[in-house]
């Protein structure tokens, strides 16, 4: 937390790239898709919630500083949980309010947030203590690897039979998201610049602004009543397309985007 | 052996195969994996509390 606070020019990069630039980009392409609230709410949530996961590998691979994602990762993730409602309301108004309960939020903000980082930051207590609290420790350490493989693993393989029967509203988004991940980075390139980063703070920034899908929107979506599975399958057309979106990132940010001086 | 840095190292391939494995197995026993989806919230949270510490 000292750190975060110790980089002001990169948290407020940060916050203006994923909570004002994002979302005037997500609505302005959110016009050209017809007027479904499933389609939106989809678009919505997998969009306007920045990556809190799998970004700092590709930051790492991607030669920006993985560090200081890494660092501002609990601000971006209880940031976008109370900004995400207000975005709803603001872009879909009454329909959000029909379509989305606070009750699932709650439970997600509960179960997936307060739940796991207070058992991590118990535990880091313990570890002081005692020999047994440090090798549950030490074994932590090994554990995001595996658990992100098998989360994407489970996300991928319980939701991918419905791409085809939702086929039709998903060809509909894809369009929309490669736009999204193509004119992305090159915004934050030049958000980057304004705010003066460095070469390494400022392909951080590029990957945070770019990488979206926060996986905890996954069991929100499933939580609708009724529309959960499309909203889903919304969801993860993106997270494969993403995925992919990175690959290439990963060699044309350092190489060419943002280049060292 | 085996180290947590190389692990670390060869991480994206990890999660390419594991995407390719779930494609398959998504598409050849959607029954099966289908019923997976029930772990969702629970492994998210497991991988939550293994990122925070």
């Amino acid at each position: 937390m000292k750190q975060a606070f110790g980089n002001p020019k990169y948290i407020k990069a940060l916050l203006t790239i994923n909570f004002i630039i994002v979302p005037c980009v997500v609505w302005l392409l959110s016009q050209l898709l017809p007027e479904s609230p499933i389609l939106l709410i989809g678009f919505y949530l997998v969009l306007l919630t920045p990556c809190i996961d799998y970004v700092i590998v590709f930051t790492s691979l991607g030669k920006g500083d993985e560090k200081l994602v890494l660092t501002f990762t609990p601000i971006l993730f209880v940031t976008q949980m109370l900004l995400l409602p207000v975005y709803l309301w603001l872009f879909m108004g009454r329909n959000a309010a029909g379509v989305v309960e606070p009750a699932p939020f709650l439970e997600a903000f509960f179960g997936l947030i307060v739940l796991p980082l207070s058992a991590a930051l118990l535990l880091q207590i313990a570890a002081k203590r005692r020999a047994f609290g440090r090798k549950v420790l030490d074994g932590s350490a090994w554990l995001p690897v595996p658990l992100m493989a098998l989360t994407l693993f489970i996300v991928v393989a319980s939701q991918i039979v419905k791409l085809p029967t939702y086929a039709d509203q998903i060809m509909k988004v894809v369009p929309l998201y490669i736009v999204f991940m193509v004119i992305m980075p090159i915004i934050a390139k030049y958000v980057a610049e304004w705010f003066k980063l460095g070469a390494e703070s400022g392909r951080a920034l590029i990957f945070s602004g770019s990488t979206r899908n926060s996986l905890v929107v996954l069991p929100l979506a499933l939580a609708l009543p009724e529309i959960g599975n499309v909203v889903a399958a919304v969801i993860i057309a993106q997270t494969i397309i993403e995925l992919i979106s990175e690959l290439v990132y990963i060699r044309v940010v350092p190489a060419f985007l943002l280049r060292d001086e | 052996m085996f180290t947590r840095k190389k692990l670390e190292n060869k991480q994206v391939w990890v999660y390419m195969i594991s995407l390719l494995m779930a494609t398959v197995f998504g598409f050849l026993m959607p029954g099966y994996a289908e019923s997976l989806g029930a772990f969702i919230s629970i492994i998210i949270a497991l991988l939550m509390y293994s990122m925070f510490s």
